[in-house]
């Protein structure tokens, strides 16, 4: 049974006070995290787990805490097994620590436990909290701890100010997967730290990886005593399934609650980046093909402009509405970068009511790591490939590939296959109802510019839009015989100037500046096909483009269904309200 | 055509007017608005294609293009005007009605040269058809409508007895008691003028106005004009100053804009809205969700899609754009539109039920009609019947009628008789293809009893067949049971000619025998029961008491030390009983000692005996005398005796429990004993022929089928096996 330490400041005859976090503080202050989602090759046996090539490592991490400390972030976070001891007593020993108000929570390659005791021993520049009668318990044994270290400072009775080093140590080894090393050699911790601020405030709780096999449950844990209290909890791991059930389960606890309850909760998952290796006999292999890493928050005021997600898209960063939690989820980037992100509070209480409003992350900065880490704006998110493997003429999608509005891309995709959702009427292009941006509770990814989830359903769906896209605009609208004359010379694009509700529903312009509507179905049945056609004119309002709708499909030859026939009339108002006086009887 | 284009140009301005790619003779015109953003698009075609009888082709052909790429709203702003001649006018003059007529597109319209020119004078302003046009009782009109109806639960005359009331006081000018209680309240509007009749409205700056407007008004006036030209700005005016809400970019943050009523009050756009909120709330309903709510209420007049002009001379069969019925509407509120659905709903389930009503009463009415007639004709005859009657027998004699008919009161009766059997034997002769010529009457009475009698025995052959039918069903039922059966049968022959049918047989006994042994064993037990609870437990086996010995004994001892411990408790309760009474004695003796003492407290000697004791000795005796008595050593020592006999008796009671455990744990054992070895012999003979009886349930079970297949066919099944 994990025990849950939020007492820990007075005990043992400690007289410290609690801290004066920025990240913790319940107002409308954006705070600014750095997290550092790393590559590289791992080596592990019964000593535990560490980076291979140490000095790289000290060296990442040496310039990761450079950069905290320069950007003076409030929150800095690196993955479970990620930083050499050598690089933790380097910072203590040099006093490279915190600021007041800051907090970095540091996820460290194993330590045995002799090691540990010496080393803190050694190190009295910081006044060092872990759980001290399991480290005795264990001094005598050969084996070794998978720790996290979370530096802060904190004021004693005296009012002095003193640095704190809390240890936290993984409280359930791993067993499958090559990872018996932890399991048969790991000591596994039994407590978990939560960190609050002098005054009330949100709670800081970090778990390690496997922590959450054991069922956690932060709405129950501890006789609720996380229930109606606003949580940031934070996920370290070193994961090559980070959205297996087991792993993720505590995320859906988390948010399960109807009701606002839960909203004043976010965790912030932080991963290893893909391509981890590691060295089995026969040679060299890779361990993850995940990131994982991402925000998860639950609110109805989220910012969701198509510019804040396109430079937030640019930058790393891409969103999903989890819709079934009414929560939203942003992945990072599945590759090896620090990324500095500035973010709302989970609980803004004392702030103004005009100005709580948990508007979510925003990436400022993204670096690689080129001898040091580097700002960059080259980050792939896999789309372009996805592309090219389905052109059969190079550059015949470069209208996607060199389009940077990512959601206007997105609608465009969706609304020229036909997958849009049709319910949600006038409202189907926002990012809300576009079916690409949301999200189930299995976290797959079916966002279509951001392709690096491997999960082959999403990828197979994926480019079967993409292949319809392809057809659409590379065979049928360059056949006279397949389409109407005066469409003859059209492209499809949006054209986002033209001042109408239906602009995104208007994916075809000729020359003269003509618009209409071109969707390819795909295989399809008639009747579908034609119902299709029905509810998708009844989607556009205020005009009567919606009689410049031409619907391709196959069943079994390339069918196309368009009423040119049908023609406005002056006196038809397309958008009668139903309390209207215009209204027919 | 230069003319044109010169006028084309000097309206909207060389910029705006431009030729169009392969339509030789066609303008396309855009009105603008201060920021270059076209809210008019007007085609001029100065070509003869009008004539043509595919004009709708020509036309979409010119004006598609421009339409589908046009902003949303623009497309109800297309306005199309073929330029020609009186001549082709008057030839063409049902074509140009056709066109005119034509919605598709654009508003269309052919016209002259000079009409063309007119029309663009007038194009851009909004005016005034004539003060008198239209009846000021309009508010009568619509209640008459209602009441034409029938819906008087909607206008309740008893209720609103002066309903002209208000709005006549509104049209002059006197003062609603809401307006009254608003200026009485709000001190910062006292300045300003009662709402009246407006006369004038001027508007100096508002909005895309270049120009200073005046509008003088009538009591009834008719907005007209083509789009965006500010027929809802008009209205929107109005209600700027009457309340005060900023909805357009104002100049200056406000409007230079004001009316004049008809008593010469200047309203002008109020500084301050503010105090108009209360009035709001009687208007809207809401102080803060306002605006436009008066454009609104003109809403069916006033359509974005088209202008007034176009909608009215339109033959409409909702009647719709009725023009009396819109201004009864404005009259009355926006509540007309409720009440023209109740009014519709009311008539549509009304209608339904009235047309049925409507439809039986023609058909009623027709019936009673006819009857009606006949009537009539009857009472005709009944005047004279014997005329009639003459009449009758001449045209049946004229008709050849041979027979004699009695000219008596059952005339008609018989006629009617004999009538109906020479049409029910003409129908019969006609079925048979007869010829008519050749009969009499006897003839055909023969024919008809020959029929009779053939239909007789045909109905008697018919009963006779369904019968043998019916029993030949009975048969095949019977024959497909028997079927049914011979397999059974002859498996149950197999079964009786088994070669083991014998042992089969000793199977089922020796089952017997089985089941007779089991009840052997429970005899056993039986005894066992009764056996444990006799001899054997009392018996004194090899030297060693037995436990029924042992258990009497305990008993024994038990009865005994009960009868002591009755004794001894009985003996403490008589010594308590005793000690009492002493006490009760001593205690007097103490008090009056206590009293001798007070009385002499120098005393020397026992009151009682007169021995001699110090003063001091005497007190203490005289209180100790109790202690002694309640403290006696007999008592005491059968309070212990007590005590050890009560745990002498625990301690037997516990034996007793130990002897009743050994007594069942030896029946137990002897029972276990006895059973085990009895049910281990039956089991061992079972066991021999576990085999046999399982063959031999099997074929029970097949017995029981074939049994249970008999019995469904009810043949008795020792019929079959020889039983």
């Amino acid at each position: 049974m994990l025990e849950i330490n939020h007492n820990f400041w007075t005990e043992n005859g400690r007289k410290l006070c609690n801290p004066d976090l920025a990240c913790l503080r319940q107002d409308h202050n954006l705070y600014t995290t750095l997290l550092m989602q790393l590559v590289g090759k791992i080596e592990y046996n019964k000593d535990g787990i560490r980076l291979a090539d140490h000095e790289l490592a000290i060296n990442k991490f040496r310039l990761f805490i450079k950069k905290a400390i320069e950007e003076n972030v409030d929150l800095a976070i690196t993955p479970e097994y990620s930083c050499p001891w050598t690089s933790i007593e380097d910072f203590v020993s040099e006093k490279v620590l915190p600021r007041e108000n800051k907090v970095w929570v540091i996820g460290c390659q194993s330590i045995k436990c002799r090691d540990l005791k010496e080393l803190v021993d050694r190190n009295t520049n910081v006044l060092w909290i872990y759980d001290e009668e399991l480290v005795m318990q264990n001094l005598a044994e050969n084996k070794f701890f998978d720790p996290v270290c979370i530096f802060l400072k904190t004021k004693n009775e005296k009012n002095q100010i003193i640095d704190l080093a809390i240890i936290q140590f993984k409280t359930h080894g791993l067993g499958g997967n090559g990872f018996e090393w932890e399991r048969d050699f790991g000591i596994a911790g039994k407590m978990i730290y939560v960190i609050e601020n002098n005054k009330p405030s949100t709670r800081l709780v970090t778990i390690i990886c496997s922590d959450t096999l054991q069922g956690l449950n932060f709405n129950t844990v501890n006789n609720e005593y996380f229930k109606n209290s606003p949580l940031l909890l934070i996920h370290i791991q070193l994961n090559s399934k980070p959205f297996q059930s087991n792993y993720k389960d505590y995320r859906n606890l988390l948010f399960s609650k109807g009701t606002k309850e839960d909203w004043n909760k976010e965790v912030i998952c932080l991963n290893w980046a893909r391509g981890v290796t590691y060295d089995e006999a026969g040679g060299t292999k890779v361990f993850n093909e995940y990131g994982g890493s991402a925000f998860y928050s639950k609110t109805d005021k989220i910012v969701r402009t198509d510019e804040r997600i396109n430079s937030n898209h640019s930058r790393g960063l891409y969103y999903t509405g989890w819709v079934d939690k009414k929560s939203h989820i942003y992945f990072l980037n599945y590759d090896e970068f620090v990324f500095l992100i500035q973010t709302t509070k989970p609980s803004q209480i004392d702030s103004d009511p005009s100005q709580m409003m948990r508007s979510g992350p925003e990436v400022l900065k993204t670096f690689r790591w080129e001898k040091d880490w580097m700002e960059t704006s080259k980050i792939e998110d896999g789309f372009a490939q996805t592309c090219f493997e389905i052109e059969d003429v190079p550059g015949n999608l470069s209208c996607l590939t060199g389009n940077a509005n990512f959601t206007e891309v997105e609608r465009i995709i969706q609304l020229s296959s036909g997958e849009i959702d049709i319910s949600t009427k006038d409202k189907w292009s926002q990012i809300i109802n576009l079916l690409s941006f949301q999200i189930g509770d299995t976290e797959i990814n079916n966002r279509n510019t951001f392709v690096q989830d491997p999960d082959t359903t999403s990828h197979r769906k994926r480019k079967e839009k993409l292949v319809k896209y392809n057809f659409l605009k590379n065979k049928i609208l360059t056949d006279p015989v397949l389409v109407p004359n005066f469409f003859l010379d059209a492209i499809v694009k949006f054209d986002t100037a033209y001042n109408s509700k239906n602009v995104y529903l208007l994916n075809l312009h000729t020359a003269a500046g003509r618009k209409g509507t071109a969707i390819y179905l795909g295989v399809q049945t008639h009747a579908d096909a034609k119902a299709f056609k029905v509810k998708l004119e009844s989607l556009f309002t205020d005009d009567h483009q919606g009689k410049q709708v031409i619907v391709w499909y196959n069943n079994p030859d390339l069918v196309r269904i368009f009423e040119e026939n049908i023609k406005p009339v002056i006196s038809e108002n397309v958008s009668k309200s139903p309390v209207s006086y215009k209204r027919k009887r | 055509m230069d003319n044109i284009l010169r006028t084309l140009y000097s309206h909207f301005g060389r910029e705006n007017v431009s030729s169009i790619e392969k339509q030789n003779g066609v303008f396309l015109c855009e009105k603008k608005t201060s920021d270059r953003k076209t809210y008019q698009i007007i085609f001029i075609d100065t070509t003869d294609n009008w004539c043509r009888a595919e004009y709708s082709k020509y036309l979409e052909s010119v004006v598609i293009d421009k339409y589908y790429s046009a902003e949303g709203f623009l497309q109800w702003n297309f306005y199309y005007y073929f330029i020609t001649t009186i001549e082709l006018i008057q030839t063409y003059a049902a074509r140009k009605k056709e066109i005119e007529c034509d919605e598709t597109y654009t508003r269309k319209s052919v016209l002259t040269e000079e009409e063309f020119a007119e029309w663009l004078i007038s194009f851009d302003s909004i005016s005034e058809i004539s003060k008198d046009a239209i009846s000021n009782d309009l508010y009568t009109n619509w209640v008459n409508y209602l009441r034409e109806k029938k819906l008087y639960f909607v206008f309740n005359y008893d209720k609103y007895p002066n309903y002209k009331q208000p709005i006549d006081d509104y049209i002059n000018g006197i003062s609603s008691e809401d307006i009254e209680e608003l200026r009485s309240n709000d001190l910062d509007t006292n300045s300003e003028p009662i709402l009246q009749k407006i006369d004038k409205l001027e508007l100096l700056e508002f909005r895309k106005y270049p120009l200073t407007r005046n509008f003088v008004l009538g009591n009834v006036n008719l907005i007209h004009g083509p789009n965006a030209v500010g027929k809802t700005s008009f209205f929107d005016a109005i209600e700027l100053i009457i309340t005060g809400k900023l909805f357009y970019k104002a100049v200056n943050g406000s409007y230079n804009i004001q009316f004049t009523d008809d008593s010469g009050n200047v309203l002008k756009y109020p500084a301050r809205p503010a105090p108009y909120k209360k009035r709001d709330i009687e208007w809207y309903n809401s102080g803060s969700n306002r605006g436009n709510e008066l454009n609104g209420n003109f809403n069916k007049f006033n359509y974005y899609t088209s202008d007034a002009a176009f909608q009215l001379k339109q033959d409409d069969a909702n009647a719709e754009n009725n023009l009396e019925s819109i201004i009864a509407d404005i009259a009355l509120g926006r509540e007309v539109n409720k009440l023209e659905d109740r009014i519709n709903a009311f008539v549509d389930r009304f209608g339904v039920l009235a047309d049925s009503f409507l439809s039986e009463s023609i058909s009623l009415n027709e019936s009673l009609k006819e009857k009606n007639e006949t009537v009539i004709e009857l009472n005709n005859q009944q005047k004279n019947p014997q005329g009639y009657k003459s009449a009758l027998i001449e045209s049946l004699k004229n008709n050849f009628w041979k027979t004699t008919i009695d000219n008596n009161d059952s005339f008609i009766a018989k006629l009617d008789n004999e009538i109906q059997t020479v049409v029910s034997i003409l129908s019969n002769i006609q079925s048979k293809g007869i010829s008519f010529d050749k009969l009499s009457k006897e003839s055909v009475e023969a024919e008809l009893k020959d029929l009779s009698f053939k239909q007789l025995s045909i109905t008697a052959l018919r009963n006779e067949l369904l019968q043998s039918q019916t029993n030949r069903q009975v048969y095949l039922k019977e024959i497909d049971s028997i079927k049914n059966l011979l397999p059974l049968m002859s498996e149950l022959s197999l079964y009786y000619k088994h070669e083991q049918f014998d042992f089969l047989i000793g199977i089922e006994n020796s089952i017997n025998v089985k089941s007779n042994e089991l009840n052997k064993a429970k005899e056993i037990k039986a005894l066992a029961d009764s056996i444990l609870s006799n001899e054997l437990f009392s018996n004194d086996s090899k030297g060693m008491k037995s436990v029924k010995q042992i258990d009497n004994e305990i008993k024994l001892r038990e009865e005994e030390l009960n009868k002591k411990y009755l004794d001894v408790e009985f003996k403490i309760t008589q010594i308590e009983e005793g000690i009492e009474e002493l006490s009760v004695i001593i205690s007097d003796i103490k008090t009056s000692g206590q009293l001798y003492l007070k009385l002499n407290p120098d005393a020397q000697d026992c009151p009682l005996c007169n021995t001699p004791f110090l003063n001091s000795e005497l007190a203490e005796a005289i209180s100790r005398t109790q202690e002694s008595f309640t403290n006696s050593i007999a008592l005491i020592s059968l309070k212990e005796e007590l005590e050890f006999l009560s745990k002498r008796l625990n301690e037997i009671e516990e034996q007793l429990t130990t002897t009743n455990k050994l007594k069942h744990l030896a029946f137990l054992i002897f029972v276990s004993d006895a059973v085990e070895k009895t049910f281990f012999e039956i089991q061992s003979g079972c066991s021999e022929n576990i085999k046999t009886l399982n063959s031999l349930t099997e074929l029970l079970i097949r017995l029981n089928t074939i049994r249970s297949q008999f019995n469904k066919v009810r043949i008795p099944y020792r019929h079959v096996v020889g039983v």
